[in-house]
């Protein structure tokens, strides 16, 4: 797919949130009932590392669909494959064999720098180490997804840089060196970055890893908050505790899916469905995402807006 | 975007100051060496080329060639009639006429004459002062002024009064003695200084020459054979043209002669021999220098090597939140190019300080030179060496550049 095709389909996107899954991110099926549209679909899905001279199968032919709005968990120990399966989600690897598409596109397909769009544009991450850039502060890490799209002015990324920074509640750091941060506060400038392109898939890795219970806690809460206001969530997790936030719980063993079943925010997600606005839009040439009224401290469920 | 990442790479250069140092120094290095070379190479080529033509040799000497081997050098002579039709030619700036076959130093009129002092006799290169020209460099005695007209009055030159100042007679005994040059006489009125303790630019070819006032000189050279025309073509004027022209006014101002009017280029051609011969010793200086630059340029790729090590994490980050291959490349192209070429900029400066410094350590220390030794810097020379400089880092920061663009953004993230 190209440039201008992922633009087409950018601006073909309905606004998708939790609240509205069931009017222009749904499908309807037989029963008349309403379905979220797939976000993400593999069939089959295998991965291999050599390993010597013999071939080690991390992942053994998975099938799995995400739908937009789901706040998924994936859980397992060390070693059952679920960070390899969150990279081949997020486009980081490849798979070595079966179908994945991923907003309606076969990323078998994709070229690397089509991919590399993809991520740019729809995939934000997060990871347990934040993996913030030391040399760049607080307003340039926030902004780099929006230097590599290439897409927004200067002036408009630092605006839009400042704007997530309040809605993580750094508004008043963006000058720092990240160094400078606590833990906590590295990943939510993680959690700003990874939402400045207005993505339509956040990853997860471990965000609570690296984090006290307290500083944990409060990170869950604005994935929470994020995942109801529309943003889809793909959280890998050994922490058991962490599944009251789940929409959808995916267990993993040994490179195979053994559970899926709701998770403790199931019920949640129904009711902030009925109340929550649309939250994600095109981003168009020259523009972000405006945070709009968003509570610093806690991202609440008001809603955001297109900058013009 | 590209602005954004060069941005961004300089953002990132600022906080690896020591590296960027350490980079810079190896191509400040060669390129100060290369450009000391060639601007020490260009200031003595142009200062020897200066020399050379302040002989006249730029001009285009016309000489008289019999026909036959055996009447060489037999009585013929160019007249004042000649120069004058000459100097209707459009294309002739200003002659300068060569009596005997002294080669004229310059532009002016120089003649060896007979002498005859105290009984001796000797000879001494003699010129006229023209009218407001400066004085010269006088060790005792008065100048030429304007005000001595047709007088008889001369003022010699430091050899001539040396040699003259013999049994006893110091110099300061000869002022005010008489002395016949072509057979008239002449008070001596002044002596000039000694040229070699003088600077290059004082010491011209008039302290070689005893000097007379225009008019008695004029009087003295009335009768001299003129053996050669030295020419200066006219702004414009290609020197063939000016050959062609000269050559047909001199062949009908002279009918019935069994000759030819020909152009004596023997010394151009020594003057483009020289010249020739410097450029390939600077070529030959270069080319050594440039192994300086080379081990620079190699500097430059383990740095950009380290530094793409050193910053694999980064370049996987940068990976995963959608930089594409191409972005990465550019990003450590750009590095290497923007140290490389702000190491060549102050590579030049400090070459040509470097170079300024020799010139005048060896003019000043090593003696004979006499002021050859300069330091020239053409914006040519200072372009070619930012963009060679630049260049390096091109070349040799594009294999780690691919490096890291080639990075796996898993592999480096999780490294």
């Amino acid at each position: 797919m190209t440039r201008a095709e992922h633009m087409r389909a950018d601006s073909g996107r309905p606004p998708v949130a939790v609240g509205e899954v069931g009017v222009a991110g749904a499908v309807g099926d037989a029963a008349g009932t309403t379905q979220p549209v797939p976000l993400v679909e593999f069939h089959g899905l295998t991965k291999e590392f050599p390993a010597g001279t013999e071939k080690l199968q991390v992942l053994k032919g998975l099938d799995l669909t995400i739908r937009r709005g789901e706040f998924v968990m994936i859980m397992g120990k060390s070693g059952s494959g679920k960070t390899t399966l969150l990279n081949i989600i997020g486009m980081l690897d490849r798979a070595s064999a079966g179908q994945f598409s991923f907003d309606g596109t076969a990323v078998e397909q994709m070229k690397e720098t089509e991919r590399c769009e993809v991520r740019n544009s729809k995939v934000g991450f997060v990871f347990q180490q934040f993996f913030l850039i030391d040399s760049l502060n607080v307003s340039q890490n926030v902004s780099l997804p929006m230097v590599f799209s290439g897409r927004v002015s200067s002036a408009e990324q630092r605006r839009c840089a400042q704007k997530y920074l309040d809605l993580v509640g750094l508004g008043e750091k963006a000058r720092r060196r990240v160094t400078e941060l606590s833990g906590g506060q590295q990943q939510r400038v993680a959690i700003a970055r990874s939402l400045v392109n207005d993505p339509l898939l956040i990853m997860a890795d471990e965000p609570t890893g690296a984090l006290d219970t307290e500083t944990g806690e409060a990170i869950m809460e604005i994935l929470r908050r994020l995942n109801r206001q529309g943003k889809t969530v793909v959280m890998v997790t050994h922490d058991e505790d962490m599944t009251r936030y789940a929409t959808r719980v995916v267990r993993m063993k040994d490179g195979v899916i053994t559970g899926d079943a709701p998770g403790g925010s199931a019920s949640v997600m129904s009711a902030a469905t009925a109340t929550d606005t649309p939250v994600t839009g095109a981003v168009g040439v020259g523009t972000c995402v405006d945070a709009g009224t968003y509570s610093p401290a806690v991202l609440s469920s008001h809603e955001t807006e297109v900058c013009a | 975007m590209i602005r954004n990442i060069m941005l961004s790479t300089l953002l990132g250069l600022r906080t690896h100051k020591l590296r960027v140092v350490l980079t810079m120094v190896g191509i400040i290095i060669g390129i100060a060496s290369v450009i000391t070379i060639t601007a020490l190479g260009e200031g003595v080529k142009k200062n020897s080329m200066d020399l050379l033509d302040s002989t006249g040799v730029s001009g285009i000497t016309m000489v008289y060639l019999p026909d036959k081997i055996e009447d060489m050098g037999l009585d013929f002579s160019f007249k004042k009639s000649d120069m004058k039709r000459l100097l209707r030619l459009e294309s002739v700036a200003s002659i300068i006429p060569n009596y005997g076959y002294f080669m004229g130093i310059g532009d002016g009129e120089v003649i060896d004459a007979a002498t005859t002092y105290l009984g001796t006799d000797g000879s001494i290169s003699v010129t006229g002062r023209a009218a407001g020209a400066a004085a010269d460099e006088l060790s005792l005695g008065r100048a030429i002024t304007d005000a001595d007209g047709e007088s008889h009055v001369v003022v010699l030159d430091y050899m001539t009064a040396q040699s003259l100042a013999v049994d006893g007679i110091q110099m300061r005994d000869l002022l005010d003695t008489g002395i016949s040059i072509g057979g008239a006489m002449f008070r001596i009125i002044g002596i000039k200084a000694d040229p070699t303790e003088l600077s290059a630019a004082d010491a011209d070819w008039t302290q070689h020459c005893a000097t007379l006032p225009f008019a008695a000189f004029q009087q003295l050279i009335a009768d001299e054979p003129i053996y050669s025309l030295v020419l200066t073509p006219a702004a414009g004027y290609e020197r063939q043209t000016v050959i062609d022209q000269a050559t047909d006014v001199l062949t009908q101002a002279h009918p019935g002669l069994a000759g030819t009017f020909e152009v004596d280029d023997s010394i151009a051609s020594m003057r483009a021999e020289m010249e020739s011969s410097l450029n390939i010793a600077i070529v030959v200086f270069v080319s050594i220098t440039v192994i300086a630059l080379l081990v620079g340029g190699i500097g430059v790729m383990n740095i950009m090597y380290v530094s793409v090590t050193e910053r694999r994490r980064e370049i996987g980050i940068k990976r995963a939140i959608g930089a594409k291959p191409r972005v990465i490349l550019l990003q450590f192209l750009f590095e290497a190019v923007f140290i490389t070429f702000i190491g060549g900029v102050l590579g030049v400066l400090f070459g040509f300080a470097l170079a300024k410094a020799a010139a005048f350590a060896i003019n000043t220390m090593v003696p004979d030179v006499e002021g050859m030794f300069g330091a020239i810097l053409s914006v040519k020379m200072t372009a070619i060496a930012c963009a060679t400089s630049a260049g390096i880092g091109l070349i040799f920061g594009i294999v780690p550049a691919i490096g890291a663009a080639r990075t796996d953004p898993i592999k480096a993230i999780y490294q």
